[in-house]
């Protein structure tokens, strides 16, 4: 397949440093603007660029499995947001303060038939200062604990996808952008973990593990949105 | 390779009751007899000879299949239940691929395996929370949040574990190893102060779920914790696994105990009950005396019981009377007695009350902390009155002669099962001597020593 060679040798011409400006402003993408389509490509840029970065280690069609696997999920992702977000957006205005699209914060998270306090107060500025602890959070911690056994790039890379996942998972009110932290969590310490152990049957426990969570992910978004339906009809 | 069956017919299965899910009349039976089947299998393998299957070795323990085997036969009892109180629409074939897996993880010897596939088969089981009741998506999103990140946890403590054998004194790693395992096992388990996804589940889910998560993962994860106590990372780790245990057991069984208290509802008094068991499960764990492992072994057993029955109670009573909160319940005794009986029984247990199968293991284990630390166990025993006041209220509210909320009368078969599984645990409380009666085998020491530290 000459135009997948051609688009991996793409990838594998860019250096440590571009990999890693790159996942930062993936990273911070996913963090500051709440913009379905931004947060999903920056989940899909780390799969792609992750997989430049543990390239050299891994078998090639491994890592092309791995992004094919990247794409997938994102793919899977993407039709899961499009279709809550139509269905919100039928959703008339008086109902509940439901919001109408899926950018922005979903609207209150229902706990309970209670709602959750609306992350709208959090707005893109403080997601951008929260964000700026999260890099120097990342970066502290990959000058206090550098693992001599991973490359420096990639260790930096999992302490800074770690933090930034960790950050969305906290600052997210609705299952799919929780779940986006969840991936961006998973996949920075994949980023480290393939390095550390990487046999041909954990690898594929490993992309397991991904596809689960992505189903899962779209499981309880899908449910989130026929309880918030069924709360709009009573 | 008869062992192998143990992992496949699960799984194959899944794929047929996923194919006839809309078919419960068939669905159902099958999921239920492919349970037995690996119970039998666990059963009859158990203590076999262990195989290497692609330079992995595969075996299982007695005590090991004796636990798979309850876990199955748990489970069912509650597909059987479920025939009458529908659980789901995926909930047959995401039982089986979740048992599955577990059996995988419960079988392979490589702890790294294991940890990858006890990951997968959790978060299997998470998916059976979500469903159309408000507040059940979000909480099957927490609950998958907490287990996707304590999947690293476990198998960085793994990976340590093993680095360690061929590099000891490598303390960077010891230290990651150390806090992998005691937040990995943390999350999982539900240890205070890890426990925030426990009561939202028995809040919001299906009593299925309740007992996927709150009895076979947990059981699956005690397993694994056995496997990982003994891998050696640094000298003097059995000390410090003794200690984490000890306290966090002492802090669950005390933290559950008091929160239970002010429970207003069977499912509430249900999930501190059970955070509460957990507890004096690991303080069994964190003795490490050979007395109080084969306590905290069969505790976790009487434990598993006592949940599923009380979680089946729990369900029927929301059906019949919707819902289980005191309000609800006032005068349920006249719509729901066989439910009520086997909660008031099922959360006895639980409680530790004596007369019931809970009270003979919690002795023990109390005595047994007691020599070690006078004050923990007072607290302990005092703490263990919450569970118990919570039961009591609901029990004291359902027996009230009032008019009920609810207008179904509890379907007489779940109740049945309940109930049998309720009095199961009465009468191993009046006669404890029948456990002497179960194999010495599966009550052999799943979880290393840690009192000669």
């Amino acid at each position: 397949m000459p135009a997948l060679d051609g688009f991996y040798n793409v990838l594998t011409s860019l250096t440590a440093d571009q990999v890693i400006l790159g996942l930062l402003v993936a990273c911070g993408l996913m963090v500051v603007v709440e913009e379905r389509r931004l947060s999903l490509s920056a989940l899909l840029v780390q799969y792609l660029l992750l997989g430049v970065l543990v390239g050299p280690e891994l078998y090639r069609p491994i890592v092309m499995v791995r992004i094919g696997l990247g794409v997938a999920v994102c793919l899977v992702l993407y039709i899961t947001a499009w279709h809550v977000e139509t269905v919100l957006r039928r959703q008339p205005v008086a109902s509940v303060g439901l919001p109408q699209a899926w950018q922005g914060p979903l609207g209150p998270a229902v706990s309970g038939g209670e709602r959750a306090p609306s992350a709208r107060g959090m707005g893109a500025l403080f997601r951008f200062v929260v964000l700026v602890l999260a890099v120097l959070v990342a970066y502290g911690l990959w000058r206090a604990y550098p693992l001599g056994m991973v490359p420096a790039a990639v260790n930096l890379t999992s302490y800074l996808l770690v933090t930034t996942g960790l950050l969305v998972m906290l600052t997210s009110a609705d299952p799919l952008r929780i779940g986006l932290g969840v991936l961006t969590f998973v996949n920075g310490f994949e980023g480290t973990y393939l390095f550390l152990e990487n046999s041909l049957v954990m690898i594929a426990l490993l992309s397991v593990i991904d596809i689960v969570v992505a189903l899962g992910i779209v499981a309880c978004a899908e449910m989130w949105l026929v309880s918030l339906q069924g709360e709009a009809a009573a | 390779m008869t062992i192998m069956w143990l992992v496949a017919l699960p799984l194959a299965m899944a794929i047929v009751v996923l194919i006839l899910r809309q078919i419960r009349v068939l669905a159902a039976p099958l999921t239920a007899a492919t349970l037995v089947a690996m119970a039998i299998l666990a059963i009859s393998w158990g203590g076999g000879r262990p195989l290497v299957l692609m330079g992995r070795s595969i075996g299982l323990a007695p005590g090991e299949a004796a636990g798979l085997a309850l876990c199955c036969v748990l489970l069912a009892v509650l597909v059987l239940y479920g025939y009458r109180m529908p659980q789901g629409a995926a909930a047959y074939p995401l039982t089986l691929a979740a048992m599955g897996l577990l059996a995988a993880a419960t079988l392979v010897r490589n702890t790294t395996i294991a940890g990858a596939l006890l990951e997968i088969g959790i978060i299997i089981a998470v998916l059976l929370v979500p469903s159309q009741r408000p507040g059940a998506a979000m909480t099957g999103m927490r609950v998958l949040t907490l287990m996707a990140l304590s999947a690293p946890m476990l198998l960085l403590a793994s990976w340590a574990g093993e680095h360690l054998t061929g590099n000891p004194g490598d303390m960077l790693v010891a230290r990651i190893g150390g806090l992998a395992v005691a937040l990995g096992f943390g999350l999982s388990l539900g240890v205070v102060p890890f426990h925030i996804w426990l009561p939202p589940v028995f809040r919001h889910a299906s009593p299925l779920a309740i007992a996927m998560l709150s009895v076979v993962a947990n059981l699956a994860m005690l397993l694994y914790l056995g496997s990982m106590l003994q891998v050696t990372m640094w000298p003097g780790q059995q000390a410090f696994y003794a200690a984490i245990l000890l306290a966090g057991g002492v802090v669950t069984a005390v933290t559950g105990g008091i929160m239970a208290f002010p429970q207003r509802s069977v499912h509430g008094a249900l999930a501190y009950a059970a955070l509460a068991d957990m507890g004096i499960v690991l303080v069994g764990l964190g003795i490490g005396t050979a007395v109080s492992v084969r306590a905290a072994t069969l505790h976790v057993a009487l434990r598993a019981v006592g949940i599923v029955a009380v979680a089946m109670a729990a369900g029927i009573l929301q059906h019949s009377l919707d819902g289980d909160d005191l309000e609800h319940l006032r005068g349920g005794l006249r719509r729901a007695p066989r439910s009520l009986v086997a909660m008031a029984i099922g959360g006895a247990s639980l409680a530790g009350l004596p007369l019931t199968a809970g009270f003979a293991t919690r002795f023990v284990l109390y005595r047994a902390l007691a020599l070690q630390n006078v004050p923990w166990a007072a607290l302990t025993v005092v703490a263990s009155v919450g569970p118990a006041w919570a039961f009591v209220r609901c029990l004291l509210a359902a027996i009230v002669s009032a008019p009920t909320s609810g207008e179904r009368r509890e379907p007489i078969m779940p109740a049945l099962l309940s109930l049998a599984l309720s009095l199961s645990l009465l009468f191993l409380g009046i006669f404890p001597h029948l456990l002497n009666v179960l194999p010495g085998e599966w009550l052999a020491l799943l979880w290393p020593t840690l009192d000669g530290f």
